[in-house]
């Protein structure tokens, strides 16, 4: 079961599951190119991702 | 470290949580306009931590953070805000705001260790905001 998706003109990101050491995304990209910003929201959320469902210790000052 | 291999984040029907009445939690909720369901963070089928998001403004307000108490201080609301932080940006956002009383300095200490500031001083609430993209 699919717990959240979103999606854009250039993408479907969906969360499948997350937890302390497995999180499953499936993105589906449409035909159109990623504009930069569009990239780096992805690239920030994915990290965001990361954070809450490994184990990194990241301090956010240095973001 | 067992405990965290175990541990998952997803969003279903809210639950009852350990001291938290959560018929009050939920009658919280219909107060507004949600657009998404309470995230709720499990561990072996309980929850131990739940927050809630919202439309507010530019960006996206964190209305609800409540954590199991004999859990606090092991970074799972941590680990909850992140987790919304990154649905925020996928929602369009690019912020993310919230409230916390005046008189909660673990609240407010927590919140500014997430990269949250001051921006607004109500009567008994701080407006805090970051900007996550």
């Amino acid at each position: 079961m699919a717990k959240f998706s979103m999606k854009t003109e250039y993408f479907e990101i969906t969360i499948k599951s997350g937890s302390a050491n497995k999180i499953e995304l499936q993105i589906d990209f449409s035909e159109k190119e990623i504009p930069e910003q569009e990239l780096r929201n992805l690239e920030q959320s994915i990290r965001l991702l990361l954070e809450a469902c490994g184990r990194f210790a990241v301090n956010p000052s240095r973001r | 470290m067992e405990f965290l291999n175990n541990l998952s984040l997803h969003s279903r029907d809210m639950l009852s949580i350990a001291g938290v009445d959560p018929k009050s939690i939920y009658h919280s909720f219909r107060e507004y306009w949600w657009k998404t369901a309470p995230v709720c963070l499990y561990h072996e089928d309980q929850v131990i931590a739940i927050a809630k998001l919202s439309e507010w403004d530019s960006g996206v307000y964190l209305s609800c953070l409540v954590v199991r108490d004999d859990l606090q201080h092991k970074g799972f609301g941590s680990k909850l805000v992140k987790y919304l932080m990154a649905l925020g940006i996928l929602n369009g956002s690019e912020r993310m705001y919230l409230e916390v009383r005046k008189d909660n300095p673990v609240g407010i200490s927590f919140f500014k260790k997430l990269g949250f500031h001051m921006k607004k001083e109500y009567e008994i609430t701080y407006l805090m905001e970051r900007k996550i993209i």
